[in-house]
C-alpha cells in the first residue's frame, strides 16, 4: 500500500491532498476520468461518475489505465467492488458504433450482439432505426442520428460516433498572430478538439475561449456558425476575430433581433434562434442557410432546450463547444455529451491561474449590520420580499461607497439584481448603470469608455452576467444576486478573473445584510467560491476604512 | 456377499471384546469423535458395540467421511470380514490405505486389527449393494429371473442340460447353481475371453461406471447364438443382468473380473487441486482491512439507529419487510447484506430484543463496551459471534414449507447444521494456497471430496453465502483467504483435527474462543491503516480526516459535524444544523473551537469560525418549556407581591418576566388558590376573552319528537314488537341470572373447548335451545340464546332467538355453553359462558343484552300493548 496523495471513498468520491508531494501526477492521472466537484484549499474533490468514465473512453483512455491511476495513486486499498463498476461503465461505451456504411449510409454496428437486441427492443429507438443489414449492423435514419445517441445514453449504451463530419464550404481562415501566440492549453484545446471531431472545450471564464474558437475556425478552414448568448457577446466575437484572424469585416455577419446577415462566418443569438411565432422556430433555416463546416456553441452550459433539439438535427457537421463548466442548472449534461459531443479538453482554474492567465482573486464577505429599522422592516416582510428588502438595504450604501474609494485607482464593477437600488448606486456614486433596457449602442459605448479608463466606475445589472469582455475590470462589487446562484457567482467572479497588465489581483466583493437570508445566499455562494478554491474571508463592514473620509 | 458376523475369524471374536481389549486412549477419542455414544455413558463395552451400530450414530459418521476414506470403507463391504490390511492393499490397487483404515477404525465404523478387519453391520447398510461402482453379486442380480430365464442361462453357462435338468429335479436352487459357477472367477474370466469385441467393450464400460446399463429389452435372454446386439449376446452369456425391463446390471463377480489388477476401480486419495485466480497475498489483506472496516461501520450505523428507534418484531418474531429494507437503505446497501449485518449484531450480543410484553429490538450494554474498543477488537468479536453463529442469513427473505417469508433475527433462520457447514466452506477456502483465490467450482469439487455424502441445496445456498459473507467480513480479500481469515482457518483446522478442542461438544463453552478473539484483532492490527488524529479543515466548511480517525476524535466530531462521505477516509461538513446539533448536545463555542484546535492539522478556516460563532449566537436566543397556567399583570408590583406572599407558595409560581408568572397548577386551582390568598384573578380563554365564572350547568341537546301524525295501527305494531322483545329479553335475562346464580352456587362450567365441541354437538342434534358465551368481532363478550342447527368447518349455524334468524358464529369465538331447556327459561342451565360470570366485566351479558333490546324501541314506552 503506496502512500499515495489519492484517497478513494466508496461512495465513488476521490479525496486528493493537494499538499502531497505526489498530488500533481495524481490529479493528472484522474483528471481525465474524474469529474472536479470541489477544490478548496487542502483537499480537493473528484467524482467518478458514468458520464465522466464515457467522456474518459471517448478521449482514449480504457479501464485498465482508470483502474491503474486509482491503485497506483491511492493511499488505502480501494474497493474491489468500485473497480469492478468503473470497468463495466467503461466497456459500456463503444459496444455500439454509428458508422458510414459506403452502400447503406449511416448503420448502428454492434460490437456485442446482445447489446444490440437489447436496443433494437426498447419503444423509444425501434421508430429511428430502418432495415437490419445482418446480425450486428441496423441502418439508422440519417435524421435521427442525435435523437438516437440521446436515447441510448439514457438506456446507458453511449454510442460512438464513427460516422464522421461533413467538410463543409471551405473558407480560408487564418489566425494572425502579431504581438501574442496561441497559448499551450489553447493549443491542447484545439488539438484534442479536432482529433475528437466534435465536442466542448471546458476552460475558465477569461482564460481565452474566444480564442480557441478562432484557432478552431482556423484547423477548419471553413465557413462557421457562431452560437452566442447575446448581441453584446456576439459583437466581441466579432471584435476579437477581426482582432485574431484574418477575417475582414465583410466576412463577418450578425444574426441577431436587429440584423439579418449571413456571411461565410456567421454569429447567431440564442435568443433569435429560439425567437417564435405561433409556435413555429422562425430561424431554423439559419442551420441550413449556408454548408457550415463548423458550429461554434459559446457557454454551452447555458444552451436552451430548443437548440439541443435544432442540434439533434445537424450531427453530420462538426460542432465545438466552448464554457466554464460542464455542470448545468437543468442537469442536462447528458444531451451536452450526446448531441454537442464529449468533453474534449479541461484545465482546472487554479492550474490556469497560477500559469498567470488569470487574475488570482480575492473574494471578501462584507458583512452590513441593519440598523433598527431595517431590521424591524425586515422582519414583518412578505417572505417573497424578504431577500429583496435585506439585500437593498440601504445601510449597504455607504459601505459600497467606501469600497468604490477604497479601490479608486482600479476599474469596478458594482453588480446587482434590483434596477431601484442599481440607480440609487449611480447616483450617489455618479456612475452610470448598464441594465437590461440599455440599447445595444449605448452599452458599447459605456464598455469602451470603461476599457479605456474614460469611465472607471461601472453599475450593472445581471445582463452583465456572461459574456461581456471588460479585460480591465480589477474590482467587482456585489450588491445583491439572483438567490444565492452558484452559477451567477462563477460568472460574475469571471467578470473580474481576466488577467490584468500589471499582474496586479481581482478584488471581489459580496455586500450581505447580517442575520438575513441575504447572509444565507452568501453562504451558498461562498461555498461555491471556497470549493472553486479561492481564499474568502469575511470581515465588518465597519472594518472598511472611510478613506474619503466623507460625512455618511 | 453381505456380511454375517463369522465368530469363527481369528482375533477378538465380537466388537465388544475388540473394544475391551484396546488402550484408554483409542475409546477416549472414539468418544470425543462421536460423543453421542457418551450421552448417557454406556454401562458396558456390550451396550457401547450395540450404540455404535445405531442407523442415527453411523449415518452421523459416515456422511462425515472424505472420499478416500469413504472408499476404503467401501472396499471393506466388498471384501470378506476380517480381510487383511494387505489384502485390502492389493484390492485398492496398492493404494496407501493404512491412514483411512486407522481413520475407520478411531471412528468406530472398522474395528479389528490389521490382520482381520471388520465394518460394523449397519456401516455395510449404508453404503448400500453397490459400493465402488460394482454391482451386486450375482445371487442378488437374479432373483429378478424367471424360472425360465434361469434355466435357460444355466444351459448356456455351459452346465450341461442334463446337469441343468437334474439340479432342477433334484430340487436345487438353480440361482444357487449359477452362483456356484460365478464363485470361480478363471471361470469367469472365461467366459469374459470368448466375448465378441463389441460386447467386451461394453463390459468394460458398464465395469468402470456404475455397473448399471439403460436398454430397452432387458428381459430378452437368448441362446447365445441367436444375439445379435452386444446387450443380447451378454445376457445369454449370463454376464449382464436384466434386473428390471430397462435395466441390466453387471454382477459383482463380473465386474472384478473385468477390473482384474485394479479390482476396487480408480481411487480418489487426493483432494482435488485448488483453481482459481491468482490474487497475491497484500491485494487480498488490503481488500479484507477495507471490508473490515465497513463492516464494523454497517454495524455500529445500524445499532446506533436501532438505539435512537427501537424497533417493533413482528408477532410471530423477527424483522418486519419493511424494517428490512430501511436498514439497507440505512446502511446504503441491498437487502442481503442488511439481513447478514442484522444477524451479525444479533449474533455478537450487541442488539437483543427486551423482555417483557412490549418487546423491541434495542441496543444491549454490551454495545457501548464494544464502541470503546479499537476497531480490530470490535471486528473479532464480530467475526468470532458469526463463526458460531446457527444462522444461515441467506435464509432471510426465501418461502418456508408454507409459503411465509421468512424473517430475520425469527428462530426460522436458525439451522443447527449452518455451523458446521460454515466451518467445512471456510476449511475448504482455507485450502488454496497462500493468494489464490479459488473459484466457485474448485471450491465445490473439494467440498464434494471432503464430504461426498453430502449434497442439496442447502449446502448449496451455504456454500455461496458463506463465501460472500467471508468476503463481508474481510476473511478473504477478493475471494482469496486473507491473512485474519487465516487465522480463523487455523482455528477451524485444529478443531477439526482434534475434537476435544472443538467448540462443537454439545453443552461445553467454545474452547479457546477468548484466545481467538485477541490472535484475530492482532493479526488485523498490522492490516489496518494507522489512525488519524487530525482533520483538514477547510473554507468550504468541510473537514477531510485522511484515513480512519481515532474513535475519540470521531465520537467528538461525529456531533459537530454531518457525515459526507465515507470509505478510506471520512469527510464531514459544517452546518448551521450541525453546529445547533452540538449545543443541543452541550458543546459550547470555545469547546468545539479547542476541538477543532486541536485537531485541525492547517488551522480553522475564518469561515468556519463565523460559521460557529454566528450559531453560538443565535442558540438558546429563545427559550422555551411547560406551564400549566400563567398570571399576568400589568403592574409589576403587584405580581411581586403575589410572588413574594406567603399565601401563594404552594401555588408553584415562577416568575418569567416582569409581567408574567407562571404556575405549574392549572387555570382553576391556582384561581382558587389566589383568591383564597385574597387577590381578585379573572380567568383568561386560550384566544384572551374574559372567562366569566359563572357554576356550569349541563345540558344535552335535546332529542326531536316523533311527529304525532303516525297512523295507530303503526303504533301497535311497534308496542307488539317491543312487548315481544321485552318478553324475550326478560327470559334471557332470567336465564342469564339464574345461571349466574347457579355459577355462584358452584356449578361446573363449560369452558373446555372439546366440552364445549360436544355440546354444541349435542344441541345441533337434538335441536336444543343454548346459551351462548360469544365474542364478537369487536372483542366485545355477548351472550345468545340460540338453537344450532348445524356444525361445520369451525362455524356454528344457529337460529338466534334475539333477531330471530339463522347466524353464523365461529366456533373459536365461542367462549362457553349452557344447556337451556325449552321455553320458559326456568330450567336450571348445565353451565354458562365464562364472559357472563367475569367479574371484571360487569355481567356484560345482560347489560349488553339490555342495550340491544333498547335499540329497537326508541319510539313508544314499553307496555303500550297493555295500554291496548
Amino acid at each position: 500500500m503506496a502512500d499515495g496523495p489519492l484517497i478513494v471513498q466508496s461512495d465513488k468520491t476521490l479525496l486528493l491532498e493537494v499538499d502531497h508531494p505526489g498530488a500533481a501526477e495524481a490529479r493528472a492521472a484522474v483528471a481525465p476520468f474524474a469529474e472536479l466537484e470541489r477544490s478548496p484549499e487542502h483537499v480537493h474533490t473528484y467524482r467518478i461518475t458514468p458520464l465522466a468514465l464515457w467522456n474518459a473512453r471517448a478521449a482514449g483512455h480504457d479501464a485498465e489505465q482508470v483502474v491503474d491511476a486509482l491503485v497506483r495513486h491511492s493511499r488505502y486499498a480501494v474497493p474491489h467492488a468500485l473497480l469492478v463498476d468503473v470497468a463495466d461503465t467503461m466497456d459500456r461505451y463503444g459496444r455500439l458504433r454509428l458508422e458510414n456504411d459506403p452502400v447503406h449510409g449511416l448503420v448502428l454496428r454492434a460490437f456485442d450482439r446482445a447489446v444490440l437486441v437489447e436496443v433494437a427492443r426498447a419503444k423509444r429507438i425501434v421508430p429511428m432505426l430502418g432495415e437490419r443489414l445482418d446480425e450486428d449492423t441496423i441502418v439508422v435514419h440519417p435524421s435521427e442520428r442525435g435523437r438516437l445517441k440521446q436515447a441510448l445514453l439514457k438506456l446507458g449504451w453511449p454510442a460512438e460516433d464513427l460516422a464522421g463530419y461533413v467538410d463543409g464550404e471551405r473558407h480560408a481562415i487564418a489566425l494572425v498572430e502579431d504581438g501574442w501566440n496561441l497559448r499551450d492549453y489553447q493549443q491542447g484545446a484545439v488539438a484534442g478538439f479536432w482529433e475528437g471531431g466534435s465536442g466542448v472545450v471546458v476552460l475558465p471564464a477569461g482564460a481565452g475561449k474566444t480564442i480557441v474558437g478562432a484557432a478552431a475556425m482556423a484547423q477548419a478552414g471553413a465557413t462557421t456558425l457562431i452560437l452566442v448568448t447575446n448581441t453584446v457577446a456576439g459583437r466581441q466575437w466579432r471584435h476579437e476575430l477581426l482582432r485574431r484572424t484574418s477575417l475582414t469585416e465583410d466576412e463577418i455577419g450578425e444574426y441577431s433581433g436587429e440584423r439579418k446577415e449571413i456571411r461565410p462566418v456567421t454569429i447567431a443569438t440564442y435568443q433569435v434562434m429560439t425567437a417564435r411565432r405561433k409556435g413555429e422556430y422562425l430561424h431554423l433555416d439559419l442551420f441550413g442557410a449556408r454548408d457550415w463546416g463548423l458550429i461554434i456553441y459559446d457557454e454551452v452550459h447555458l444552451l436552451p432546450a430548443p437548440v439541443f433539439r435544432m442540434t439533434a438535427d445537424i450531427q453530420s457537421r462538426r460542432r465545438l463547444g466552448l464554457t466554464a463548466t460542464l455542470v448545468r442548472e437543468d442537469g442536462r449534461e447528458g444531451d451536452v455529451f450526446s448531441l454537442i459531443g464529449p468533453k474534449r479538453y479541461d484545465a482546472p482554474w487554479r492550474e490556469i491561474e497560477s500559469q498567470g492567465w488569470i487574475a488570482p482573486a480575492e473574494c471578501t464577505e462584507v458583512r452590513v449590520t441593519l440598523t433598527d429599522d431595517e431590521r424591524m422592516a425586515y422582519a414583518v416582510a412578505e417572505p417573497e420580499e424578504r431577500y429583496r428588502m435585506c439585500a437593498t438595504a440601504r445601510s449597504k450604501r455607504a459601505v459600497v461607497r467606501r469600497l468604490v474609494e477604497r479601490h479608486a485607482g482600479d476599474r469596478v464593477l458594482v453588480i446587482g439584481a434590483y434596477l431601484d437600488q442599481l440607480d440609487e448606486l449611480g447616483q450617489m456614486l455618479d456612475a452610470p448603470v448598464i441594465q437590461g433596457s440599455t440599447r445595444t449602442r449605448e452599452r458599447e459605448r459605456l464598455f469602451e469608455a470603461f476599457r479605456t479608463g474614460e469611465i472607471t466606475t461601472l453599475v450593472v445589472s445581471k445582463v452583465a452576467n456572461v459574456s461581456i469582455d471588460l479585460p480591465e475590470a480589477g474590482v467587482a462589487v456585489q450588491v445583491s444576486g439572483t438567490f444565492g446562484s452558484r452559477q451567477e457567482e462563477a460568472q460574475r467572479l469571471g467578470r473580474v478573473l481576466r488577467p490584468k497588465a500589471d499582474g496586479r489581483s481581482a478584488h471581489f466583493y459580496t455586500v450581505v445584510s447580517r442575520d438575513t437570508v441575504d447572509q444565507e445566499y452568501a453562504a451558498h455562494r461562498q461555498r461555491f467560491l471556497a470549493e472553486q478554491g479561492y481564499a474568502y474571508t469575511i470581515v465588518d463592514a465597519d472594518d472598511i476604512p472611510d478613506e474619503a473620509g466623507s460625512p455618511e | 456377499m453381505t456380511r454375517p458376523v463369522d465368530k469363527a475369524q481369528n482375533g477378538s471374536a465380537t466388537l465388544a471384546d475388540w473394544l475391551r481389549a484396546q488402550p484408554d486412549d483409542m475409546v477416549m477419542r472414539l468418544f470425543l469423535l462421536r460423543p453421542d455414544l457418551a450421552t448417557p455413558p454406556p454401562p458396558d463395552f456390550a451396550v457401547l458395540a450395540a450404540r455404535m451400530d445405531v442407523r442415527v450414530s453411523v449415518t452421523r459418521v459416515v456422511d462425515r467421511l472424505d472420499t478416500f476414506v469413504h472408499e476404503v470403507l467401501q472396499a471393506l463391504t466388498v471384501l470378506p470380514a476380517g480381510v487383511s490390511l494387505a489384502a485390502l492393499t492389493a484390492f485398492a490397487g496398492g493404494a496407501q490405505v493404512a491412514p483411512a483404515v486407522r481413520r475407520l477404525r478411531e471412528l468406530g465404523l472398522a474395528w479389528g486389527d490389521d490382520t482381520a478387519l471388520r465394518v460394523v453391520g449397519m456401516a455395510v447398510d449404508l453404503v448400500g449393494g453397490r459400493p465402488l461402482g460394482l454391482g451386486r453379486p450375482i445371487r442378488q442380480c437374479l432373483s429378478s429371473y424367471r424360472q425360465g430365464q434361469l434355466t435357460r442361462l444355466l444351459e448356456a453357462l455351459g452346465g450341461p442340460a442334463d446337469r441343468a435338468g437334474t439340479a432342477a429335479a433334484a430340487g436345487t436352487d438353480p440361482i444357487n447353481a449359477i452362483g456356484e459357477l460365478f464363485d470361480d472367477p478363471a471361470r469367469v474370466r472365461g467366459w469374459i475371453e470368448r466375448c465378441s469385441p463389441r460386447a467386451s467393450e461394453l463390459l468394460n464400460r458398464l465395469a468402470a461406471e456404475s455397473s448399471l446399463g439403460s436398454t430397452t429389452a432387458a428381459n430378452r435372454v437368448l441362446p447365445v447364438e441367436k444375439a445379435r446386439t452386444p446387450i443380447e449376446e451378454l445376457l445369454a452369456r449370463g454376464l449382464i443382468i436384466g434386473i428390471d425391463g430397462e435395466t441390466v446390471e453387471l454382477p459383482r463377480e463380473v465386474g472384478l473380473a473385468v477390473r482384474g489388477q485394479t479390482p476396487a476401480g480408480p481411487l480418489h486419495p487426493l483432494p482435488p487441486r485448488a483453481e482459481g485466480t491468482e490474487i497475491g497475498v497484500a491485494s487480498a489483506d488490503g481488500a479484507a482491512a477495507l471490508a473490515a472496516r465497513t463492516v464494523v461501520r454497517w454495524v455500529s450505523t445500524l445499532v446506533e439507529a436501532w438505539g435512537e428507534a427501537p424497533l417493533t418484531p413482528l408477532r410471530t418474531g423477527g424483522l418486519s419487510v419493511r424494517d428490512l429494507r430501511a436498514t439497507a437503505r440505512l446502511l446504503d446497501s441491498d437487502e442481503r447484506v442488511a439481513a447478514f449485518v442484522v444477524e451479525l449484531a444479533w449474533a455478537a450480543g450487541l442488539v437483543d430484543a427486551t423482555t417483557g410484553n412490549d418487546v423491541q429490538f434495542m441496543p444491549t450494554a454490551a454495545y457501548d463496551r464494544w464502541c470503546t474498543e479499537p476497531l480490530e477488537a470490535r471486528w473479532a468479536l464480530l467475526v468470532e459471534s458469526w463463526l458460531r453463529s446457527p444462522v444461515a442469513a441467506w435464509l432471510i427473505g426465501e418461502r418456508d414449507e408454507r409459503g411465509r417469508q421468512i424473517a430475520a433475527l425469527s428462530s426460522d433462520v436458525r439451522r443447527g447444521i449452518a455451523r458446521e457447514l460454515r466451518a467445512d466452506v471456510l476449511r475448504a477456502l482455507g485450502a488454496s494456497p497462500p493468494g489464490l483465490a479459488p473459484s466457485s467450482a474448485s471450491l465445490r469439487a473439494l467440498l464434494a471430496w471432503r464430504a461426498p455424502r453430502r449434497t442439496g441445496t442447502f449446502l448449496d445456498r451455504m456454500v455461496d453465502s458463506t463465501v460472500a459473507e467471508a468476503e463481508l467480513l474481510g476473511l478473504t480479500g477478493r475471494h482469496a483467504p486473507s491473512t485474519v481469515g487465516r487465522v480463523i482457518i487455523d482455528q477451524l483446522e485444529i478443531e477439526h483435527q482434534d475434537p476435544a478442542r472443538s467448540g462443537h461438544l454439545p453443552g461445553r463453552p467454545a474452547a479457546g474462543d477468548a484466545g481467538l478473539c485477541e490472535r484475530l484483532a492482532d493479526a488485523l492490527a498490522p492490516l489496518l491503516p494507522e489512525p488519524v488524529d487530525e482533520l483538514l479543515l477547510q473554507a468550504d466548511l468541510t473537514a477531510v480526516a485522511p484515513g480512519p480517525l481515532v474513535p475519540r476524535a470521531a465520537a467528538r466530531i461525529a456531533r459537530m459535524a454531518d457525515i459526507e462521505s465515507v470509505g478510506a477516509a471520512t469527510v464531514y461538513r459544517f452546518t448551521e444544523d450541525s453546529l445547533r446539533r452540538a449545543f443541543d448536545s452541550g458543546l459550547t463555542a470555545e469547546d468545539i473551537h479547542d476541538d477543532l484546535a486541536h485537531w485541525g492539522r492547517t488551522g480553522i478556516p475564518q469561515a468556519l469560525t463565523y460559521l460557529i460563532d454566528d450559531t453560538a449566537r443565535r442558540h438558546g436566543r429563545m427559550r422555551s418549556g411547560p406551564a400549566a397556567s400563567y398570571l399576568r399583570c400589568d403592574d409589576s408590583a403587584l405580581l411581586t407581591e403575589v410572588v413574594a406572599s406567603r399565601a401563594t407558595q404552594a401555588l408553584g409560581l415562577r416568575r418569567i418576566a416582569p409581567t408574567i408568572v407562571i404556575s405549574s397548577l392549572p387555570v382553576n386551582e391556582l384561581l382558587a388558590g389566589l383568591r383564597g390568598a385574597g387577590y381578585a384573578p379573572v380567568a383568561e380563554a386560550p384566544d384572551g376573552r374574559v372567562l366569566l365564572s359563572r357554576p356550569p350547568t349541563h345540558r344535552t341537546p335535546a332529542r326531536a319528537r316523533p311527529a304525532s301524525g303516525d297512523v295507530v295501527d303503526g303504533r301497535l305494531a311497534a308496542a307488539r314488537d317491543v312487548l315481544r322483545l321485552v318478553r324475550r329479553g326478560d327470559e334471557s335475562a332470567r336465564t342469564v341470572q339464574a345461571a349466574r346464580t347457579m355459577d355462584i352456587a358452584g356449578f361446573g362450567l363449560t369452558r373446555s373447548a372439546p366440552l364445549i365441541l360436544t355440546m354444541l354437538q349435542d344441541a345441533v342434534r337434538l335441536r336444543q335451545r343454548i346459551l351462548l358465551g360469544y365474542v364478537d368481532q369487536q372483542g366485545t363478550p355477548r351472550d345468545r340464546i340460540v338453537r344450532p342447527t348445524t356444525l361445520d368447518g369451525g362455524w356454528l349455524t344457529a337460529w338466534d332467538e334475539l333477531t330471530e334468524q339463522p347466524r353464523r358464529f365461529a366456533l373459536h369465538r365461542v367462549t362457553g355453553v349452557a344447556e337451556l331447556g325449552d321455553h320458559g327459561g326456568a330450567t336450571a342451565p348445565a353451565a354458562i359462558s365464562p364472559a357472563a360470570i367475569s367479574p371484571a366485566a360487569t355481567s356484560p351479558a345482560v347489560s349488553s343484552l339490555a342495550a340491544q333490546w333498547a335499540v329497537p324501541a326508541p319510539t313508544d314506552p314499553p307496555g303500550a300493548d297493555e295500554v291496548r
